[in-house]
């Protein structure tokens, strides 16, 4: 039954790989999306830390 | 008046959405992927290849109708200087263009069972292609210019100009012969498509709106993270 | 609506842009519309002053009980209801290629009259249903 499911017809290869294929493409996206957002949220951490460390070592760069 | 597009109250609205949006882009997923694979019937002449039509129309759909809000966002963003519209259109970008290469390459594993070829130059199609096109050279002129500021303007000129094609690719099928069948659903006549195929049509198309949401929203806080991080 | 002069400026430009564009993509739409045939009706073969040499394609609906096959070469009439062309054909037919459903052929005119395929592919049209519809739909066309 399953592999009768799996044929689709004898149609199962082109709509497996169709929706493979969207499948793929769209977690892909989203994991590098995810990805992205994640690198730069630990850049922006890591630039407060450092501009914490910048204004505690030296007063006068309080301007910045 | 133009609060709603300020950057910080999109970016609350953004952080508390997405949690629900998943939760119902789950519910709407497996209820679609079910009627589109299992419950719907057959075609009665395409047989079983009609269900590659789920993913296909849902996907030509979201990615005409994406062009379509980054043109206008461009025009926006060109004319009026509401720059954060061209962050909108850089977040939606590369979701624009996924979507419309789903759409060309199920259309042809669906073309090929059915009309015996994967791929043949008629109007529907290559006005596709050209989308497709436009898409890869918007989102890679935001990639390859580095100063974001004529990033921003060749970006935003590419949308506008990018904009003629989507009447073209609508409607294409009306105004040549063409290999392509046209339209089963409009606006002003009754869908050609029986209401058992109906539903898992709309259903996917939902969840696919869901799914570009949700990508849209994570992208656009990383482009306004890295806008700041940047200016500083 | 209150704009800055800026604004306006750039409003005055684009829409000169836009208006220039849009002549020019005139121009190129009634091109394309009188250059760019995907494929013939068999009525405009019949009105063509002479029979083109290169590869072009025709398309209409597959006449009802035509297809007659000899070994493997099919000969069968593409219609439109106006004018009718015998087409030759030596290969595989997709499987959508049914009788009184849209084809399109690929290849050379012999004559007016006569066509030799190299390809041929099935058009489908704008109407999904299952099969117990369509064959109820059958019925009812049957008992008017």
């Amino acid at each position: 039954m399953i592999l009768e499911f799996l044929n689709m017809g004898g149609y199962g290869l082109y709509i497996w790989l169709s929706y493979a294929f969207a499948a793929l493409s769209l977690i892909s996206l989203y994991y590098v999306s995810v990805k992205k957002l994640n690198s730069i949220k630990n850049i922006e951490h890591l630039y407060r830390s450092e501009k914490v460390k910048e204004v505690s070592a030296s007063a006068q760069v309080s301007k910045f | 008046m133009f609060g709603i597009f300020k950057p910080r109250t999109f970016f609350n609205l953004a952080n508390t959405s997405i949690f629900w949006l998943k939760i119902v882009l789950v519910f709407a997923l497996i209820v679609g992927l079910i009627l589109a694979l299992v419950l719907s019937p057959i075609d009665y002449l395409q047989k079983d290849t009609v269900r590659i039509m789920y993913v296909h129309v849902p996907s030509s759909w979201i990615s005409l109708f994406i062009f379509l809000i980054i043109g206008t966002s461009s025009f926006i963003s060109l004319i009026f200087k509401l720059r954060v519209f061209s962050v909108y259109a850089k977040s939606l970008a590369p979701i624009g263009l996924v979507f419309s290469l789903i759409s060309v390459v199920t259309g042809s594993l669906w073309g090929y069972p059915t009309w015996g070829t994967f791929w043949s130059w008629d109007g529907r199609l290559t006005s596709m292609f050209v989308l497709v096109l436009t898409y890869i050279l918007y989102v890679s002129l935001w990639s390859f210019i580095k100063n974001y500021n004529s990033a921003e303007k060749i970006t935003n000129i590419v949308g506008i100009v990018g904009l003629i094609n989507i009447p073209i690719i609508k409607f294409s099928v009306e105004w040549w012969n063409t290999l392509h069948q046209p339209a089963s659903i409009t606006l002003t006549a009754a869908p050609t498509i029986h209401s058992s195929m109906l539903a898992p049509l709309l259903i996917m198309f939902f969840s696919f709106c869901i799914l570009s949401l949700i990508i849209f929203l994570i992208r656009y806080k990383y482009e306004i993270i890295n806008f700041r991080v940047n200016k500083k | 609506m209150i704009f800055s002069k800026s604004t306006k400026k750039r409003l005055k430009i684009f829409s000169l842009i836009a208006i220039v564009a849009s002549v020019i993509f005139f121009f190129i739409y009634n091109n394309l519309q009188k250059n760019v045939v995907y494929f013939y009706a068999p009525q405009e073969i019949k009105n063509l002053t002479n029979i083109p040499s290169n590869k072009i394609r025709i398309g209409g609906l597959v006449k009802e009980g035509s297809i007659k096959k000899n070994n493997n070469t099919y000969v069968f009439i593409i219609t439109d209801y106006k004018n009718e062309i015998f087409v030759e054909y030596n290969g595989l037919l997709p499987n959508l290629f049914i009788e009184g459903k849209s084809t399109v052929a690929e290849g050379v005119l012999k004559d007016k009259k006569y066509f030799i395929a190299s390809t041929i592919l099935a058009k489908h049209d704008e109407n999904y249903m299952p099969p117990e519809v369509a064959n109820s739909l059958k019925k009812d066309k049957l008992n008017k």
